[in-house]
């Protein structure tokens, strides 16, 4: 990977919101963002990511990431 | 008789949902109150920087109920399976309580899509819990793919209108005796809940009526009460009725002065 390569900044979309962040696993990129991921369930492109799978999963640019939350039902 | 749900042996037989009460407190209060085995829960978009859902996570696990996450808001086989998958992750259960939205003005479940994804998650190893309207072959294709616990409506989600189609419930009853059947929305008070349970329903889930009561914790213990009673005169054997009166004394060796032509 060359230097322009490694400072390049990833592009994706989270949870709607198009967001910049530096390239990662998608565990270290979430929680970068802010993302509290204990509780939380993770999709790209609309399939899941295991728990156990975030931090061998590499986002790319351009790829639409959900994070979802317990939340009150019905 | 203990009541088994999927292979889970409860105690009681009423599910109860998490939305919409005044507070978290209040919650808990009418969780503990109405002695139900299984809240319902769901999943929504988690907002950078907050609290992550941690907190309900901590308050629903406290409880010591099982959780039944729900497929709400979705309205095709692909958003059921990727809401359903999501839900396991989150909660660690096989259980999901399958909604797909048929129709926004009564929130009517939308029964072809409903069979499609109970067969694809029936496939995916999930214990489907198939929220549908009370149709008869509608029930019996959901059992039919897999469905061991079928949850009819009695009115639409939210309404409080109670049940408004009693026949098709009993009909369900009659036709799918194997069948775990659990009223799902529309009931309004205690008595709409005796009634179900008198019609033979397994069991009663239900929200509003709790959450939106003036006391939602009192109501709770209320439909505990109810959901109880049905139960008990279901297997007690309710008397049959009679257009005319009969007469609940006996009338044999009544006092002369009863006959006719006495002085």
């Amino acid at each position: 990977m060359n230097t322009e390569a490694r400072r390049h900044s990833l592009n994706i979309v989270v949870n709607g919101q198009a967001v910049e962040a530096p390239p990662g696993s998608l565990r270290s990129v979430l929680e970068t963002l802010g993302f509290d991921l204990r509780h939380a369930a993770v999709a790209v492109n609309e399939t899941i990511v295991p728990r156990h799978d975030l931090d061998g999963y590499a986002p790319a640019d351009g790829d639409r990431v959900e994070v979802v939350a317990p939340m009150e039902g019905g | 008789m203990p009541f088994v749900l999927a292979d889970v042996e409860l105690g009681s037989r009423f599910l109860l949902g998490t939305a919409g009460y005044p507070s978290p407190a209040v919650l808990q209060q009418a969780a503990a109150a109405s002695g139900a085995g299984v809240l319902t829960v769901s999943l929504r978009r988690q907002m950078p920087g907050g609290a992550g859902g941690g907190r309900f996570f901590d308050l629903v696990r406290d409880t010591g109920c099982r959780v039944l996450p729900n497929t709400a808001g979705c309205r095709s086989l692909k958003e059921v399976m990727l809401t359903a998958s999501m839900a396991r992750e989150v909660f660690d259960t096989n259980w999901v309580k399958l909604e797909i939205i048929g129709d926004d003005y009564n929130l009517q479940p939308d029964p072809v899509l409903l069979v499609d994804a109970a067969r694809a998650l029936v496939g995916e190893g999930f214990e489907v819990f198939a929220y549908t309207t009370d149709d008869l072959v509608v029930c019996r294709r959901l059992a039919d793919v897999g469905c061991r616990v079928i949850m009819p409506w009695a009115s639409p989600i939210g309404s409080g209108l109670g049940l408004v189609n009693p026949y098709a419930l009993e009909t369900l009853r009659l036709r799918l005796p194997d069948v775990t059947l659990i009223v799902d929305a529309g009931i309004g008070s205690p008595a709409d809940a005796v009634k179900a349970m008198q019609l033979g329903m397994d069991a009663v889930l239900l929200n509003s009526a709790v959450a939106k009561a003036g006391d939602p914790v009192a109501m709770a213990r209320a439909f505990a009460l109810a959901i109880e009673a049905g139960r008990l005169a279901y297997e007690a054997g309710i008397m049959r009725t009679h257009d005319a009166a009969v007469a609940s004394t006996p009338v044999v060796g009544t006092p002369f002065w009863h006959h006719p032509g006495s002085s």
